[in-house]
């Protein structure tokens, strides 16, 4: 089975992986790919200068939706297929979830100008992992697409955005919040000091520690969220439902060396674990493989004199070359080794399908690549 | 266009200008090798007879696996001579600065102080940052029988998109607490984390179009953030050109009569192709501002210590 054939029933994809392994290019290219015959958006969360522009995300942009013509591509249209592409914007991620779910106008503009809310919504952990899924369950919900393809935020680990949600609503809706508000809501006024530090000892130690303003603006924010609580817990739920169904397929994508290699066998497993739809692992820059099975002490056997004679060029200059070439030969067969090893071990660790794109000479940055690239991906090349 | 070739005498005084301070904090993209680089240079640092400490920021210890070492927990362990490491979890963070910075008795610090404390660090910015911070400017003040603890400490450091937050962690506590303890224990964090003497930046990059964009971004914002100065921009995995291109173009239209040996041409194509891509991007990593050292392409199958050694050498400019 190709990973075509693992995606072609999916209305959603998330490519996952560690930082600069590719996901983004990755995502793009599986997108023009779909956009052939479906309806397709690709949501990228900060894509290189030229390969945005190709995508018609130019800085600035923001939050729109922007049509991607293929018309005049190779590529082209299919019948009904289209390509939209969107980037992440956090901060109006954020102020749009904000203003979804309070209740009232009053009660968004508080939150919004809370000083521990502004730090929060570009900072809190997690919290772009959580919006690239919350930008996800609402473009399916829309039901505008036939297929949604989204990248995912480098993060720490490359699991972090399959806990967001839930991370999300332990943080608004927790006891220990609601806990820590209650003298707030007793009070019941706004601008009255939100604690009564004298009463428990445990705040007496964070006050000594943080001091009152941030125990303050910390549990007004806590407060207001209280009213939104219901909303993001209702909203996190669905998410997560949509992530586990069988609409939903994941597509981890590694490079094959160290870390992120490990990062990407963690992933799958975890996936495995969680009852989640692996639809294919994609491992990037593999360098040819062919060049495990040399030796470069062949080299060592060419006679130099006579190569120069054929060559038409002196000795001296060719035994330079013959040994740059020993030496690249050297270099491109261990990493050959390696790659095929850790191609080996990921088609064992993988029911999905692995597909390899070899080591490429140039950057990916405009519609031919992409289609360049979503052949070696799609396993159609 | 041609790199410059890979000499140890610019390497050499970029090191001597790292290994001077107390700490350098090692960033870049994700995927562009800075923990390895982190590795190779704490097993410089050490074998110059330097005591140095590598800390790891995050708990999965990417660097410590480059020593051949398990990441250790809470306390820094010898790897090898002169050579400790420790990954950080911010959850021992916060028990030690519970400890120490408030004599909170551990009963306590197990039970509801511990949840408050929790949700604070995830909860309210810059906290969880300054806890990093904080430690490492905890172990850069250590002291061990009157004299500092260590000499050099080498952090891997989280990716550039967010190592700004660790740096700022101090300076956004303080703009964010008015007053109370922590404000004053961020002062001391902040003026070692600042001094331009005691720590820099290293950042770690490829010659690719996202890294270096990514590199350019983060030199332009860390003056404006915080007054740590960047020390030397590495350009790791630099693919060297064939010293004579025309001799190469020749060998290849004789491929076919060199028989076993003709895929080492192919190879040394490989190589030049590359090297043609990675030159524009080079060539703008240099024109960067900061002194910029290169790490060539080196092929290793596992990352191990073997590795690190490889990689150490190419660095100190001892492998041509």
């Amino acid at each position: 089975m190709t990973l075509q054939d693992a995606i072609r029933e999916k209305e959603i994809i998330v490519v996952c992986g560690a930082g600069g392994v590719g996901k983004t290019t990755t995502a793009a290219a599986i997108a023009v790919d779909a956009a052939k015959e479906r309806k397709t958006m690709v949501v990228t969360i900060d894509p290189a200068k030229r390969l945005g522009s190709a995508l018609g995300l130019d800085t600035g942009i923001g939050h729109k939706e922007s049509r991607v013509h293929l018309a005049n591509g190779p590529i082209g249209n299919g019948p009904r297929g289209t390509l939209h592409a969107a980037m992440l914007d956090m901060k109006t991620a954020w102020d749009e979830l904000i203003e979804r779910y309070s209740p009232t106008r009053a009660q968004a503009q508080h939150i919004k100008e809370n000083r521990i809310y502004r730090g929060v919504s570009e900072q809190f952990v997690g919290s772009q992992g959580y919006m690239a899924m919350e930008r996800l369950a609402d473009l399916h919900e829309r039901g505008d697409y036939d297929l949604v393809v989204i990248d995912t935020p480098p993060t720490r680990s490359a699991l972090d955005f399959l806990e967001a949600p839930k991370r999300m609503t332990d943080f608004i809706g927790g006891s220990l919040l609601r806990w820590m508000a209650k003298p707030y809501a007793a009070a019941g006024k706004i601008g009255m000091r939100a604690f009564n530090f004298t009463a428990s000892p445990f705040l007496k130690i964070a006050d000594r520690i943080l001091g009152s303003q941030v125990l303050e603006d910390l549990s007004a924010l806590v407060l207001d969220f209280q009213n939104l609580y219901e909303g993001f817990k209702e909203r996190a739920d669905q998410v997560l439902e949509l992530l586990c169904s069988e609409q939903t397929g994941f597509i981890v994508v590694t490079t094959l060396e160290g870390p992120p290699l490990d990062e990407a066998g963690f992933f799958i497993d975890r996936l495995v674990d969680e009852g989640l739809s692996l639809s294919g692992v994609v491992a990037n820059k593999v360098v040819p493989l062919e060049f495990a099975k040399f030796d470069p002490a062949v080299v060592d056997g060419v006679d130099a004199a006579k190569i120069a004679r054929a060559a038409g060029i002196e000795t001296d200059r060719i035994a330079v070359a013959l040994a740059d070439s020993r030496e690249a030969l050297a270099t491109f067969s261990t990493l050959a080794r390696r790659d095929a090893h850790s191609l080996d071990n990921l088609k064992k660790r993988s029911r999905a399908p692995v597909a390899h794109v070899p080591l490429l000479t140039h950057d990916v940055h405009d519609l031919d690549g992409l289609a360049e690239l979503a052949g070696f991906i799609l396993g159609s090349a | 266009m041609t790199p410059e070739p890979i000499t140890g005498g610019a390497s050499r005084r970029i090191l001597e200008n790292l290994f001077r301070r107390r700490a350098i904090w090692v960033t870049g993209k994700g995927g562009t090798g800075k923990s390895s680089i982190s590795a190779a240079l704490a097993l410089l640092s050490a074998e110059r007879g330097l005591r140095t400490l590598l800390i790891d920021v995050e708990a999965r210890g990417d660097a410590a696996s480059f020593l051949d070492a398990a990441p250790p927990r809470y306390e820094a362990k010898e790897a090898h001579k002169n050579l400790f490491h420790l990954a950080l979890h911010p959850e021992d963070v916060l028990d030690e600065y519970l400890k120490i910075a408030l004599r909170v008795p551990r009963i306590r610090r197990l039970g509801p102080i511990r949840k408050v404390f929790d949700f604070i660090a995830t909860g309210a910015p810059g906290v969880k940052e300054v806890l990093i911070s904080g430690k490492v400017g905890f172990e850069e003040r250590a002291e061990m029988a009157g004299s500092p603890r260590w000499d050099l400490i080498v952090v891997d450091a989280a990716a550039s998109g967010q190592v700004l937050s660790h740096l700022r962690g101090p300076r956004t506590i303080q703009e964010m607490v008015g007053v109370g303890m922590i404000r004053n224990q961020t002062a001391w964090v902040r003026e070692i984390l600042e001094d331009p003497e005691k720590t820099g930046v290293v950042v770690v990059s490829l010659p690719e179009e996202m890294p270096v964009t990514e590199t350019s971004e983060l030199l332009e914002h860390i003056p404006k953030e915080v007054a740590t100065p960047v020390l030397a921009v590495i350009a790791n995995r630099v693919v060297t050109p064939p010293p004579d291109p025309d001799a190469l173009t020749a060998l290849t239209d004789v491929r076919s009569e060199l028989g076993d040996a003709s895929p080492a041409v192919d190879a040394a194509q490989l190589c030049a192709a590359l090297a043609a891509e990675q030159a524009p991007h080079l060539e703008r990593l240099r024109s960067l501002g900061p002194p910029t050292a290169t790490v060539p392409l080196i092929a290793w199958e596992h990352h191990d210590l073997a590795a690190t050694k490889r990689i150490a050498e190419a660095l100190a400019g001892t492998r041509a």
